[in-house]
Parts: structure tokens; C-alpha cells; sequence
């Protein structure tokens, strides 16, 4: 019983206690844990996997049209080749780039990181057509460095690489960082019990935890460089890779190569991936090597040096493309009286306050519900709970859906979904749920890798219900890693438009509603603006959702 | 009424045979300890006890109740882990409170236990502290704490000595025995170190390769060995192997590779012809007076006592242990010559090991 009290906070507190009460019950039952399993991977498989692969599985024999065309066979390996290595570069280059800022933001005690840490996330929310569109303002048609002689480049392979780095970069330090909180948090008392000097604890905990960010980071920014569309589409000038030229054939009312195309680029992936799942983790770093450059990368000049070059290419080669298309309007905009336009819902504005009220809303539930099936499912498996095979199928598959190019994504929903006569809201939430799922469960997977299971045995062994273990022990011991899920989730919700367009005609979210502005020559003014305030919002909520988070100490403490 | 009590026990890790049908029934408030080499499957025997790892088939049995499918929280056990698995986000007293309120105690009730436990392993200072900031020896005691309070009566210890150094060992293993005797414990303590099983144990288990090869009172596996292995695992021995010449009664005569002849007692029956292996424990070999004609090698002075290695004819090596008061160092001068006695009421004879005595030792 708790001590006496009144009033609401007691009986909020007593509700809780018996829904907690109820949850430790319920969760001492093995069918329970069973029934949770299989309903995971039902909705994995009915509503994420087959949905994104229909499409494909449809239309599977017209891959022989492609087969028998030496012409076209050419050219869509071509094009599959150019997908691959430019995922490859992208993401080794954000490991690279993105480890120091992580590093910086994780480690270091100055007041204004937390300012850097919320500016990661702002590229995050931009939708990936806008990047483009920004990206090639900045970059080539408008660039701003011709005052220093630098007369723009041309769309084309440089452009398409430098959009991969700019939209895969803040994911990749939002899951390093998450991950390097978590570390410090948990490193020196397993290293310590060991008798370990901290440099032997860097060596044989810190980088091995930091291991399996690395890899879901890899996998992350590799399969959303193969998949991305829209955005690349604009900066590609005449260079074609998966994606571009799946789009311009089916524009052309060729559907064959986006079958070929598609299936190729999964199949190669799933390769590459379990291949960097399973190598990379055996991977050792050598002890001698990486002492000396840890020496040498702590030493202060380098130091300052490396931490100086990290903030400038986040500055330069991300944020800066995400927002040049707002700096770039904003004389005009202030000439516009935008602020009364906009708070007084008037003309495009009330559009603009329903499409960014309908994304929100979109955004949480996908969030949610991704959260609630994605949890069992990375049980499943890191805990191998139903044997190791079966993990490492689901684990490959549950990436699929960010490896397959959006466009053929999104025609593979609408014909799934299509003639179900379901409202384009519930179309929409299937879209964005099968588009996020692989960021939930790949940053949960993480989360339970790197969570000793000492931790859950000892939580057990003491009298906790699985229930009570997860709520105070798993979740707080990886609450940063866990927020960085949440997050990717929910921004790649906010700022996704390929698919969102693919299944629905009237229900808009407000990418999609931005890229119609950019797209009509009327509106560019209004969708610099609508940029900039959706930005501006989606921070504030997020720094408030960070905020209660970690108050909180994690969602159910 | 038997504590604990396990009814052909077994698990298999895919290729590997962690336990192969364990027998095993301890006492209530009997300190046991389960000695083996690294992988004999300790760690996985005291998982199923405590209901962390289900076996494959089999029954345990905790007071008397069938506890096989039991989740963990629900049985009257608690295991304290190897490397003790403290939660790092919560500080020492919240880390013992969490097994209190997880078992349902009120606050206040959990409060004062958790005074009372931090007082009894003497870490009453430290209670706001986080693990990161305790010692080695300060983190295994709030890991005990921890499983003390949660008023368990049945503690399984995973190696809780394993990581401490030599000093603080033997102070915490006279702790152990005291808490255990004071709270009536039931303690079942896993280690690789014999001296710590030898001094702590009611029962000694001796594992090896998932399966219990001897158990009994300390005393009797020492004195008492009922293969080579429990010879070689406990206390420390010399092996002869030879083939037996002559049984007479219970004396039987064995002859050395090297054609030197010893005696041993022994009612097992062997046979004219027969392999054997002979176990004698280093400090029962007696030197100068005997009959069998050695060089020392080596001394090696370890302060109560001393090691030296002789060779017979033939590079056969033996190793006597002689105690403090019997070692003058004038006298055992290298390369000279003694006359070495092996008393057959001490030595022990076991038939030849499937493997070869080799086999039986090294495949620990
Ligand atoms: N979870 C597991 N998966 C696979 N093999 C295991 C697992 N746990 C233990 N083993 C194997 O079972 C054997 C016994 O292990 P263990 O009980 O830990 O031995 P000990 O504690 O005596 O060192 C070892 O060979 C070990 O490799
Ligand atoms: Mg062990």
C-alpha cells in the first residue's frame, strides 16, 4: 500500500499500479508471449511485406521481356550497379562524417549541443522531394557560392550523391548518438567487474556496442539510398540509377523494369546486408591499430581539428541543403506578410494548417503502432525465440520494404490496397506503416543486442515479471537508442511523399501538399514558407517529446 | 525434508551436451559446492535451478514441489550471476529494492530490508552510490545484498569469487559462510577453485563434461577419490600407470613403464595382466628410505611447503610436496639422488580411463 495520500495523484498512481499489476500478470504467460510473437509477424507479413512486394509478385513473369532484350538488360543493370555503389559510398561516407559529430554531441558537456542535437533531427523532417529541390538550388541552378567563383554543377552523379549524404546523414547520427548515450550508461560497470583499465573498456565494450550501430546505421542509409525516388529524380540530370530509371519506364508505360529492377536491387541488398550482419559483427578491430589512431585521434589538435571539420560538413553538406530553399525564398517571403497569411488560416494556409494537423496525426499512429508490433518482433529476433533461422529470415525480409525503390513500393500498394475501398486516411497509415516499420525494428534490434542478457536474467532471477523487467530495466537501460527509433519514425512519416501520392488522391499530408506548391510555379513563395513553418514546428514537438522522454525516464518508468 | 532435488536433468545446446541426465539431491541449509573445469556445464545446471534456462528433459524440485516450467520469478531461488549483472542506471539501494517490490513487499518493509542487507554485507555508506562507482569487491557484495534481500531461501552463487583478487577471496568466502550459516541458507556455490570448494562446502558436486562424477562431504572426495579424475580435480596427485602383475587379496602389485614395481590396496577386483592407474597425493610420498631410486630436478620453495620433481629411470616424473619443517634446503641439492617410498594404504588404483589417463585429465 502506499503511504496515505489524497486527491488525484493517488488515485492516478493506484490506477496505474493496477495496470501495472495487470500488465506483470498477464505477461507471466507463456501464450501470452507466444500470441504476441505470431501477431507480430502476421502483421509483419500481412500488412508490411506482401503488400510491398505484390506489385512484383504480380507482375513476376514479365521479367523475361527484360531477360531476352540485350538492350534493356544492359541498362537496368546498369542502373542497378550505380543504385548499389552509390548507397555504398553514401553510406560509409555518413559512418565516417557521422561518428565524430555523434561522438561530440554523446560526449562532450557544452550548453549548446543540445542545440546541435535538435538540428540533426531538422533535416529529418524536411520532405526528401524539397531536399532535392533544395539541393539542386543550392548546389547547381542557384548557388550561392558564385561569389567565390563555384558556378554550380550539373545534375548528375555528384548531385544524386551529395542528396544521398545530406537525407541519410541525420539518421545515422541519430542512432549513433542514442547509442553512445545508452553506452555510457552501461560500459564501465560490466568493464569494471571484469577488472578491466578503461582503455581495455573502449576497446572490448565501447566499440563492440558501437558495433551494432554501425551496422544498423549502414543498413538504414544503404537501403534508403537504393529506394529513394522523388528527390533523385530531380537532381539526376541525365544519369539513371534503380529508381530513376524505374520511374521514367513506368512513365513511359513500361512496367517490366520495375519488376527486374526491383527484384534485383532486394535481392542483391538482402545479400549485401546479411552479409555485413554477419561479418561485421565478426569483425575484430586489431588492438595495436586502433590504440594508435585512438591515441592519435585524442590528441588535442587533432581533436579540435576533426571535431571542427565534423560541424562543418553538417553544416555545409546537410543543413544547409535542407533549409537553402527557405533562405533562398526569404526576402520574398518577408515581403509577403507571411506570418498574418499563415496564422489567420487565410487562402492556401487553411489547406496548408488541415494537411500539417493530418500528417501529425498520421505520423503518431504509425509510430505507435509500429512500436507495438516492432517490440516482439526484435525479440524475436535477437532472443531467437523461435530458433536462429527463423531470426535471421525475419531479420532479412524486415528490411524490404526501405530497400525497395519507392515508386515501385507505392504501385505495389495501391494494387494491394487499391480495391479494398478503404478510406485514403487507412491507406495512407498502411503506406507510412510499412515504410517505417524497417527503422522501428531495426533500431529495436540494436537495442536488444546491446542489452546484456544478464540484465534480464538477474531482473528474473530477483522476482520480476517479464513485464517489470522491460519497464524497469531493458526500456531505461536503452531509452537513448529506443528515442532515436521513435524519432527516424516518426519524421520519415512526416517527410515521406512517393507512396503517400502512390495510394491516395485526397487525403494529403503536408509533404505532399509542399511538393505540389514546389512543383506550381504560383506557389514557390508559399512553399518556402510552408517549409520553413513545418520545420519550425516539428522541432518544437520533438524537443517537447524529448523533453517528457527522458524526464520521464523512459515512456513506462 | 530435501531441498533441492533433480531428476535426470538434461540440456543440449545444439551439438553440445551442457548436462546429461544430472542426478542431485541437497539438503535444506547444506552449503554445497559444484567444482569442475570450465564448460562441465555448472553455469547451466544452476540456470535450470534457478529457472532461467528450461531443460530438455527432466524435473527439478524445489521444496518438495515440481518446479520444471516454473518461471524464474516464481520459485524460491535466486541466482547471482558471474559477472553480478548489477542494473547500471539504478544506484545500489535501488538496486536491491527492485526484487522487493518486483516480489510485492510495501515500501516501508522493503526500506528497512534494504538498511538491514546493506548492513549486513557492511555497505551501509554506499547506498546512493551507482555500480560504476564501487570496487570489485564492493559490487559482488551489493549483488549479494541483492539477492539476500529478495529473502530467497535458496542462493545459487555463479562463481562469486571468480573476480576478485586473492586477498579479498578469502575474506569473502569466511563472509559467505557466515551469512549462510546466520540466515540458514541454502547455498549452492559454483567455482573452479578447489581450496574454495574444500573450505566452504557441506557437499561437494564434482562435474565434469554434464555429468556429477563424484559428490559427498569434502573429506570424503578427498580421501576418497572414485576415479582419476576426482583424484586429479581435488587435491593434487601423482599418476603411475603400469600393468598389474600379482593380486594378493587386496594387495596388488603394479608395474611401472619403466619396470619400477609398486603396491597398492585395492577391492576392486582387478586382474592379472590388467591396466591400471595409480594415484598417489603428492605430500604422501615419502622421501629418503623407499625403494625406488629418484634424481631431483626441481625445487620450487612456495613457503608453507615446498614442491620438488624427481625423475626415475626411464624419465618418469614425480612431484612430492614436502611441508616447511621437513624441507632443508642444504639437503635437496639438484641432481642428487633419493631413495623415494610410496605407501600402498595411500595410494589410490582405478582401472585404466576409456580415453587413457591422458585423455581423462586433459579433455577438462
Ligand atoms: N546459451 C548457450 N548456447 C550454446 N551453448 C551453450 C550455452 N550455454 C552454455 N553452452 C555450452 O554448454 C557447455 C556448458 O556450459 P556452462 O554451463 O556455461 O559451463 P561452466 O559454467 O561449467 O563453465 C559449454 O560447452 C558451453 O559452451
Ligand atoms: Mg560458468
Amino acid at each position: 500500500m502506499p503511504a496515505v495520500e489524497t486527491g488525484k495523484t493517488s488515485r492516478f498512481r493506484e490506477m496505474r499500479r493496477s495496470i501495472i499489476a495487470r500488465l506483470d500478470k498477464l505477461s507471466e504467460k507463456k501464450t501470452i508471449a507466444y500470441s504476441l510473437y505470431l501477431s507480430s509477424i502476421i502483421f509483419f507479413l500481412g500488412i508490411i511485406l506482401l503488400p510491398s512486394l505484390l506489385g512484383i509478385l504480380l507482375k513476376f513473369d514479365t521479367v523475361m521481356n527484360i531477360v531476352s532484350d540485350p538492350e534493356l538488360l544492359h541498362r537496368s543493370l546498369t542502373a542497378v550497379f550505380s543504385s548499389i555503389i552509390i548507397a555504398g559510398i553514401v553510406s560509409a561516407l555518413d559512418v565516417a562524417a557521422g561518428l565524430p559529430l555523434a561522438w561530440i554531441i554523446a560526449r562532450k558537456k557544452y550548453r549548446w549541443l543540445s542545440i546541435v542535437d535538435s538540428l540533426v533531427d531538422f533535416p529529418l523532417i524536411v520532405p526528401t522531394v524539397i531536399l532535392g529541390y533544395s539541393t539542386l538550388l543550392l548546389w547547381s541552378e542557384e548557388t550561392p557560392f558564385s561569389i567565390i567563383g563555384f558556378n554550380g554543377i550539373s545534375p548528375g552523379l555528384i548531385t544524386v550523391l551529395l542528396l544521398h549524404f545530406a537525407f541519410s546523414y541525420p539518421v545515422v547520427v541519430r542512432i549513433l548518438v542514442g547509442k553512445l548515450m545508452d553506452i555510457e550508461a552501461t560500459y564501465e560497470v560490466a568493464a569494471r567487474t571484469l577488472g578491466a583499465c578503461p582503455f581495455t573498456t573502449a576497446r572490448t565494450v565501447t566499440i563492440p556496442m558501437l558495433k551494432s550501430g554501425i551496422i544498423t546505421s549502414l543498413i538504414l542509409s544503404f537501403a534508403r539510398s537504393l529506394s529513394e525516388t522523388g528527390a533523385t529524380i530531380m537532381v539526376a540530370g541525365s544519369f539513371e540509377n534503380g529508381p530513376v530509371f524505374i520511374k521514367k519506364s513506368i512513365d513511359a508505360g513500361m512496367v517490366p523494369p520495375m519488376v527486374f529492377v526491383s527484384l534485383v536491387l532486394i535481392v542483391l541488398s538482402i545479400l549485401i546486408l546479411a552479409g555485413l550482419r554477419l561479418f561485421g559483427f565478426k569483425l575484430r578491430i586489431p588492438f595495436r591499430k586502433s590504440h594508435r589512431i585512438e591515441a592519435a585521434l585524442s590528441s588535442e589538435g587533432v581533436t579540435r581539428i576533426r571535431d571542427l571539420f565534423a560541424i562543418i560538413i553538417f553544416l555545409f553538406l546537410v543543413l544547409l541543403p535542407a533549409c537553402y530553399m527557405v533562405l533562398a525564398r526569404i526576402n520574398s517571403m518577408l515581403s509577403y506578410d507571411l506570418l498574418g497569411k499563415i496564422f489567420t488560416l487565410q487562402g492556401p494556409w487553411s489547406t496548408y494548417g488541415v494537411s500539417v494537423l493530418n500528417s501529425y496525426v498520421i505520423a503518431l499512429l504509425t509510430t505507435l503502432i509500429n512500436v507495438m508490433f516492432s517490440l516482439p518482433m526484435a525479440t524475436i529476433i535477437v532472443r531467437r525465440k523461435l530458433g536462429g533461422f527463423v531470426s535471421r529470415i525475419l531479420e532479412a525480409l524486415s528490411n524490404t520494404s526501405i530497400i525497395m525503390p519507392s515508386v515501385a513500393l507505392g504501385v505495389s500498394l495501391s494494387l494491394f490496397w487499391g480495391t479494398s475501398g478503404a478510406s485514403d486516411f487507412i491507406l495512407v497509415l498502411l503506406a507510412h506503416l510499412c515504410i517505417t516499420y524497417p527503422y522501428m525494428v531495426a533500431t529495436t534490434v540494436s537495442v536488444l543486442e546491446d542489452i546484456p542478457v544478464e540484465l534480464e536474467e538477474a531482473g528474473r532471477t530477483l522476482g520480476g515479471t517479464p513485464f517489470t523487467v522491460f519497464r524497469s530495466i531493458v526500456l531505461p537501460v536503452a531509452k537513448y537508442s529506443f528515442l532515436s527509433g521513435v524519432i527516424l519514425t516518426f519524421t520519415r512519416s512526416v517527410n515521406e511523399t512517393g507512396a503517400t501520392l502512390a495510394v491516395s488522391k485526397t487525403f494529403k499530408t503536408v509533404s505532399v501538399l509542399l511538393v505540389e506548391w514546389v512543383k506550381s510555379p504560383g506557389m514557390r513563395i508559399e512553399a518556402g514558407a510552408g517549409t520553413m513553418m513545418l520545420m519550425f514546428l516539428s522541432i518544437v514537438l520533438l524537443l517537447i517529446f524529448r523533453y517528457i522522454y527522458t524526464k520521464g525516464g523512459g515512456a513506462l518508468a | 525434508m530435501p531441498k533441492v532435488v533433480l531428476e535426470k536433468v538434461s540440456k543440449r545446446f545444439g551439438r553440445i551436451t551442457a548436462l546429461d541426465k544430472i542426478d542431485l539431491m541437497l539438503d535444506d541449509g547444506e552449503y554445497s559446492c559444484i567444482l569442475g573445469p570450465t564448460g562441465s556445464g555448472k553455469t547451466t545446471l544452476l540456470k535450470i535451478i534457478a529457472g532461467l534456462v528450461e531443460p530438455d528433459s527432466g524435473d527439478v524440485y524445489i521444496d518438495g514441489k515440481r518446479v520444471t516450467g516454473t518461471p524464474a520469478e516464481k520459485r524460491n531461488a535466486v541466482y547471482m550471476h558471474q559477472n553480478y549483472a548489477l542494473f547500471p542506471h539504478l544506484t545500489v539501494s535501488q538496486n536491491i529494492i527492485f526484487g522487493l517490490t518486483a516480489r510485492g513487499f510495501e515500501e516501508e518493509t522493503a526500506r528497512r530490508k534494504v538498511s538491514e542487507v546493506l548492513e549486513t554485507v557492511k555497505l551501509g555508506e554506499w547506498a546512493n552510490a551507482y555500480p560504476r562507482e564501487l570496487s570489485g569487491g564492493m559490487q559482488q557484495r551489493v549483488a549479494l545484498a541483492r539477492c539476500l534481500a529478495t529473502g530467497a531461501r535458496l542462493l545459487l552463487l555463479d562463481e562469486p569469487l571468480g573476480a576478485l583478487d586473492a586477498r579479498l577471496r578469502l575474506e569473502v568466502r569466511r563472509e559467505l559462510s557466515r551469512i549462510a550459516e546466520e540466515l540458514n541458507l541454502t547455498v549452492i556455490h559454483v567455482t573452479h577453485d578447489q581450496s574454495e570448494a574444500l573450505s566452504l562446502a557441506d557437499r561437494l558436486i564434482l562435474m565434469r563434461s554434464g555429468k556429477i562424477i563424484q559428490t559427498g562431504p569434502p573429506e570424503e572426495v578427498y580421501f576418497k577419490p572414485n576415479s582419476v579424475f576426482s583424484a586429479y580435480f581435488v587435491g593434487e596427485s601423482v599418476f603411475l600407470e603400469g600393468v598389474v602383475r600379482r593380486v594378493d587379496g587386496r594387495i596388488v602389485t603394479l608395474e611401472l613403464r619403466n619396470g619400477t614395481v609398486i603396491e597398492a590396496l585395492s577391492n576392486e577386483g582387478f586382474k592379472r595382466g590388467e591396466l591400471a592407474v595409480a594415484a598417489v597425493r603428492c605430500e604422501d610420498i615419502g622421501v629418503g628410505g623407499g625403494p625406488l631410486t629418484a634424481r631431483l630436478k626441481e625445487v620450487n620453495f612456495l613457503g608453507s611447503f615446498s614442491k620438488l620433481v624427481f625423475e626415475l629411470t626411464g624419465g618418469l616424473k614425480i612431484t612430492v610436496n614436502i611441508p616447511l619443517p621437513r624441507f632443508i634446503k642444504e639437503e635437496f641439492r639438484i641432481g642428487a639422488s633419493f631413495q623415494l617410498s610410496i605407501p600402498r594404504e595411500k595410494t589410490y588404483l582405478f582401472k585404466q580411463p576409456p580415453m587413457g589417463l591422458m585423455g581423462e585429465i586433459e579433455a577438462v
